[in-house]
């Protein structure tokens, strides 16, 4: 239980000294507001995602899918909508990752739907911008299944039928409301309900929302900068020898000092959640959050070894920590949405933990399950290990 | 500590060796400590003691050499080894934003100490250290003397067979010091055999049954003080206070028959937690004025005319005149040539 004594040790300290509480805990809080408020207001929305609006249909349901990406207000904070008149053109813009994604209504779509054929809508989606992807196709099946469920209405029902001129527009957005309604109220459109829930959370996602995320991570990996003074600091003021000479084996000092890097990113992370869930973040699953804290922490854990490892004075650890963590927050994006990268660099949000870790509470915020965040949470215990291996085969302890 | 047996060979050190890159700080040293001595390692500063120690327990692996504690190697049985020891290092090895108390719990933690044995052996080591009453105070606001307190109570809650104390009154007040010097005597006493170095040359004198000189990583002469001082032979020292110093006084005081060796003691006021402090030992003449020339002489009787003489034609202005029996300091003269002060 040396270990354990040692992390409590630790964490005893940084919480005493004021420097490191406002470095790891004051400057994130400040920076979520001072970003969040000056790029538009605290509630204003992310930027938006880049789509296109291939309508083929020449009748009023098709114009009813598409129009919501123009008209409807949730809709159009959350994406940038552009009509196109060619679905190749659209595959083509999506695929050299202009466009996040491409909704394609088919020829035919209101007469089909109209007399009770199924027809299908066609969904291009860019792959490396997983979040936006995920949103968008959440709100066209959203749509789809509106529609579908429109019909379904449409067709059960002969009252809609016969009472509404179809060819009416203002007309019929009712009537799919009422016919949804209808449908949902007998229960026979259950899958439609997740679906909704999805598209309507994902359009809450504010620059408050964003840079909470974004700024807890990134101050998660300074977490990892103070964890390499630490060791530092201990080689200088003799208490590492010191401990070396007691029976406490090496493992378990090292392990002591992983446990306090660990310890404080764990206060920092319930410390941020309740200062934002108080200015209203709503972060989501608590289990996914759970999961990807302490990932990030464990990476940020690692990192502190690997810095101590490479770095021998406190000024060293202080501009090599810096570079990177910097270089991590700028390139996963803790400064700026990752989609608004110029495409040659997003990939680069890969070869950071904020990366990771970022997209995976963004996607945990627009509804995402723990599951769904599971890759995201083993390459960040993934990069711990690694840093981690690094870190100790090359670390002096003397 | 049941399978004391006072006497019998506790730390057993055999042609130790360590060198960094070209450099042997420490050059080939053996000696052995017995169970209830208290064991000086008196040298300059730079001359090994902290690389020796550091060896002796398990801290840098040796070059080349053994050492044996309760008779487990250092190199097979560190674990051991480390168990039956308690450290003094020579920097206060504290966490300065914790309270001494709550350093002392986590250094007690770390010899495996726990529950009421911890809070016990935290009281009596809190007792010991004299600073009950400001347990509860951060390290950081404590003067140098209690910090060096509080660091040896650090290295004696588990009641350690051997307690090794690295220059532990380095930097601190007169009153401080006497404490320290008790408080070995004191631990000595309930039993603990001690291995203290120091570059003071009378606290060694006052607390060890036994003393190595070391210098330049070699171990220069080895036995009680006693058996030290007669190594200087019949030579007394003649010790001159005088106002200021003459060019050239010097080497004709090495000119002069019958004189050994001659050195010069300046006082020094040095930088010490802030404050500057008048370091005691500076000159063996007490922190007065003017500087201290010490002349080593096998016939002080005849010499002391001629050194006062040496000195007056120089026009060096003499407060007073000493003579005394030789000391560790002489020793070290005797056999290096150089003074144990920097
Ligand atoms: N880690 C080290 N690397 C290189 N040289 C060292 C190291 N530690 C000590 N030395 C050198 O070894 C010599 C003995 O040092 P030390 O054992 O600290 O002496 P003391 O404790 O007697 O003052 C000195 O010359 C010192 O510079
Ligand atoms: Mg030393």
């Amino acid at each position: 239980m040396r270990w354990f004594h040692i992390g409590i040790r630790d964490l005893t300290i940084t919480v005493r000294d004021k420097a490191s509480i406002g470095i790891l805990i004051g400057m994130p809080m400040i920076l979520i507001v001072i970003l969040s408020s000056a790029l538009g207001g605290m509630s204003a929305n992310l930027s938006k995602t880049p789509v296109a609006i291939v309508n083929l249909d020449q009748g009023t349901v098709g114009a009813q899918v598409t129009d919501g990406f123009f008209t409807d207000g949730q809709l159009s904070d959350l994406f940038l909508a552009r009509r196109l008149h060619s679905p190749e053109e659209a595959r083509s813009l999506v695929a050299s990752g202009e466009l996040a994604g491409a909704l394609v209504v088919p020829l035919d779509f209101s007469k089909r739907l109209n007399t009770g054929r199924p027809s299908v809508l066609t969904l291009y989606v860019d792959p490396g911008r997983e979040i936006a992807g995920t949103v968008f196709r959440s709100v066209a099946e959203s749509l789809s299944t509106r529609v579908s469920a429109a019909s379904v209405a449409a067709r059960t029902s002969a009252y809609y039928v016969t009472q509404l001129r179809l060819e009416d527009p203002t007309l019929i957005g009712r009537a799919i409301g009422q016919a949804v309604a209808s449908a949902s109220a007998t229960g026979a459109l259950s899958a439609v309900g997740v679906a909704e829930t999805t598209a309507v959370r994902g359009a809450e996602l504010s620059y408050l929302s964003y840079y909470s995320g974004g700024m807890s991570v990134m101050f998660l990996m300074f977490g990892s900068m103070f964890g390499a003074f630490s060791l530092v600091r201990e080689r200088d003021q003799w208490t590492l020898p010191r401990m070396l000479m007691t029976p406490a084996a090496r493992t378990e000092i090292l392990g002591g000092k992983m446990a306090g890097v660990f310890l404080v990113g764990a206060v920092q992370s319930v410390v941020l959640y309740a200062f934002t869930s108080a200015l209203g973040v709503k972060w989501g699953d608590p289990f996914a959050l759970v999961l990807i804290a302490v990932s990030t922490v464990s990476a940020a854990t690692g990192l502190a070894i690997f810095i101590a490892a490479v770095a021998k004075t406190v000024r060293a650890v202080s501009g090599l920590a810096q570079m990177l963590i910097q270089f991590m927050a700028a390139v996963g994006g803790s400064f700026f949405p990752v989609a608004q990268f110029p495409v040659w660099m997003q990939p680069l949000h890969y070869a950071s933990v904020n990366g990771w870790a970022i997209d995976a509470v963004l996607a945990v915020m627009r509804g995402g399950s723990a599951l769904s965040v599971m890759p995201n949470v083993l390459a960040l215990f993934g990069i711990a290990a690694a840093f981690f291996a690094v870190g100790s085969w090359r670390l002096r302890w003397e | 500590m049941s399978d004391v047996r006072p006497g019998a060979d506790l730390v057993v050190v055999t042609d130790l060796v360590k060198r960094f890159g070209q450099n042997a700080a420490v050059d080939g040293v053996s000696l052995t400590i017995r169970e209830g001595e208290v064991f000086g390692l008196l040298g300059p500063n730079g001359a090994g003691k902290t690389t020796a120690i550091s060896m002796i327990s398990c801290l840098i692996a040796p070059t080349g050499g053994t050492v044996t504690v309760g008779g487990f190697s250092v190199a097979n049985d560190a674990s051991k080894v480390k168990k039956a020891l308690g450290i003094v290092p020579q920097e206060i090895a504290l966490y300065p934003t914790l309270t001494a108390l709550e350093n002392l719990r986590f250094w007690g933690r770390m010899y495996g100490l726990s529950g009421a044995l911890l809070e016990e052996r935290v009281a009596e080591a809190l007792e010991t250290a004299g600073l009950a009453d400001r347990a509860k105070e951060r390290v950081e606001t404590y003067s140098g003397g209690m910090k060096r307190r509080i660091n040896i109570a650090a290295g004696i809650m588990h009641h350690p067979r051997l307690l090794i104390m690295d220059e532990p009154t380095v930097g601190i007040d007169p009153q401080s010091r006497n404490h320290i010097l008790e408080t070995v005597k004191e631990l000595n006493k309930r039993g603990m055999t001690v291995l203290y170095t120091s570059h003071y040359m009378e606290e060694v004198e006052f607390l060890c049954d036994r003393v190595a000189i070391v210098d330049h990583g070699r171990v220069i002469a080895c036995g009680t003080v006693e058996q030290l001082k007669r190594l200087v032979g019949d030579e007394n020292v003649i010790s001159v206070r005088i106002a200021s110093i003459p060019d050239g006084v010097m080497e004709s005081l090495r000119e002069l028959t019958a004189v050994d060796s001659v050195t010069l003691h300046v006082p020094l006021l040095k930088e010490r937690d802030g404050e500057p402090v008048q370091d005691s030992d500076v000159s063996p003449a007490g922190a007065g004025e003017g500087v201290t020339i010490e002349v080593l002489s096998r016939d002080s009787g005849a010499v002391i005319a001629d050194v006062v003489g040496v000195l007056g034609r120089a026009g060096a202005h003499v407060l007073a005149v000493d003579v005394r029996e030789p000391n560790l300091e002489s020793v070290f003269l005797h056999l290096t040539g150089t003074s144990l002060r920097d």
